[in-house]
């Protein structure tokens, strides 16, 4: 029967067109091909799908492939990281700036060094001052209401700005 | 005069995965140098990026160092260094939503299978397509393909890989490679035409 020896060469013809059928299976589906023009076109439509896989360009291994997959592996690498080597530390400021950018450098280093004296002494300052729980009022000097009477005047009260102006440093 | 016979290369193989065991790192970069180009010819069956595939190569050297206690001769290193290789290209695509997820259907139990190749034609390449377009189109039509039938495909089509090679990288008979290679034919065919319709001749004759 023709359908059935179509079937069996198209089961076969993959294999005939790749090159995987001994001469002893390939002889017969020759013969057939030879004389079935549906199982030619058959054929052919395979040959059509393998034009759309040309052959690829030669490989191209980057240069230093191998050495920096070893020195990765070596290094304890793990994979899915990325192996672009580390690049070097990052030179001092100084040193990297260019000649434009030295002065805005210098600038920044100054108002951030101004800026930190300036808290460090207002620091400094306020530990030497008393805090307000510490203020205490002083008795009135004697003298004070000595004089008053010796005036013939009521003595008076020292306003308390003046109490505190007057208290000595402790 | 008779020339030195050269050492076989399973020998020297073997020498080098025992001495990249033992700390030489000289030997692993000698076994990678071995291996490279292969690895990189797998690797780019998957993506047209370069750098995807230095990615995949890379992954597959490291893992294979990781794993190289774990080797056992019985297979050659070259194929089981190809293996990972397909693996991790695989596993990149999928992490990548690159790859037709196989769970919903697993192809070699769907009942009836796919169209037989031979119920739609289709048209090779236009002759004016750049190679670069072809590729393209390639990639594409592929990457709609299941894992199973893509990697048989690419083994074959683009790498002309014999069905016993085909079938010792999968660990698979060579019935089951024919079996796939025929299911991935049809399916590449009927995705083709579904994304690229113009390759239908039915469609081109009504056209002419």
């Amino acid at each position: 029967m023709k359908k059935e020896r179509c079937e069996q060469a198209e089961a076969l013809v993959p294999g005939y067109l790749d090159g995987e059928l001994s001469e002893e299976q390939a002889a017969p589906l020759r013969r057939h091909l030879l004389s079935c023009p549906d199982c030619r076109t058959a054929a052919q439509d395979l040959t059509s799908l393998r034009r759309w896989f040309p052959a690829p360009d030669p490989v191209e291994v980057p240069e230093g492939f191998a050495a920096r997959v070893a020195r990765a592996a070596f290094a304890g690498v793990e994979p899915g990281q990325r192996l672009v080597e580390e690049p070097a530390p990052a030179p001092p400021a100084e040193t990297r700036a260019g000649a434009g950018e030295v002065l805005p450098f210098l600038l920044t280093v100054t108002s951030v060094a101004a800026t930190a004296l300036f808290i460090f002494a207002v620091m400094l300052g306020n530990a030497e001052q008393p805090s307000g729980e510490q203020l205490v009022a002083e008795p009135l000097p004697e003298i004070l209401r000595d004089l008053d009477e010796l005036n013939g005047r009521t003595p008076l009260g020292v306003p308390p700005e003046l109490e505190s102006e007057d208290r000595p440093v402790r | 005069m008779a020339l030195p016979q050269m050492q076989p290369a399973a020998t020297q193989d073997s020498d080098l995965i025992r001495e990249t065991l033992a700390g030489s790192q000289v030997s692993f970069q000698l076994l990678v140098e071995r291996y490279q180009g292969r690895i990189f010819a797998v690797a780019r069956n998957y993506t047209r990026s370069t750098v995807e595939v230095e990615d995949i190569v890379q992954d597959t050297f490291l893992k294979a160092f990781k794993r190289l206690d774990s080797f056992q001769h019985q297979a050659s290193f070259s194929t089981w260094l190809q293996r990972i290789a397909i693996n991790t290209a695989l596993d990149l695509l999928k992490r990548h939503g690159r790859s037709p997820v196989q769970a919903v259907e697993d192809p070699e139990l769907v009942a009836g299978g796919p169209a037989q190749p031979g119920a739609r034609r289709i048209l090779a390449p236009d002759a004016r397509l750049e190679r670069e377009e072809i590729a393209e189109v390639t990639q594409r039509v592929l990457e709609e393909l299941p894992d199973i039938f893509r990697t048989v495909l690419v083994l074959r089509e683009f790498e002309d890989r014999a069905y016993q090679e085909i079938a010792d990288l999968l660990g698979v008979s060579i019935g089951t490679v024919e079996s796939r290679l025929f299911r991935a034919r049809a399916r590449f065919k009927e995705a083709l035409l579904r994304l690229y319709p113009e390759f239908d001749p039915e469609l081109n004759r009504g056209d002419a």
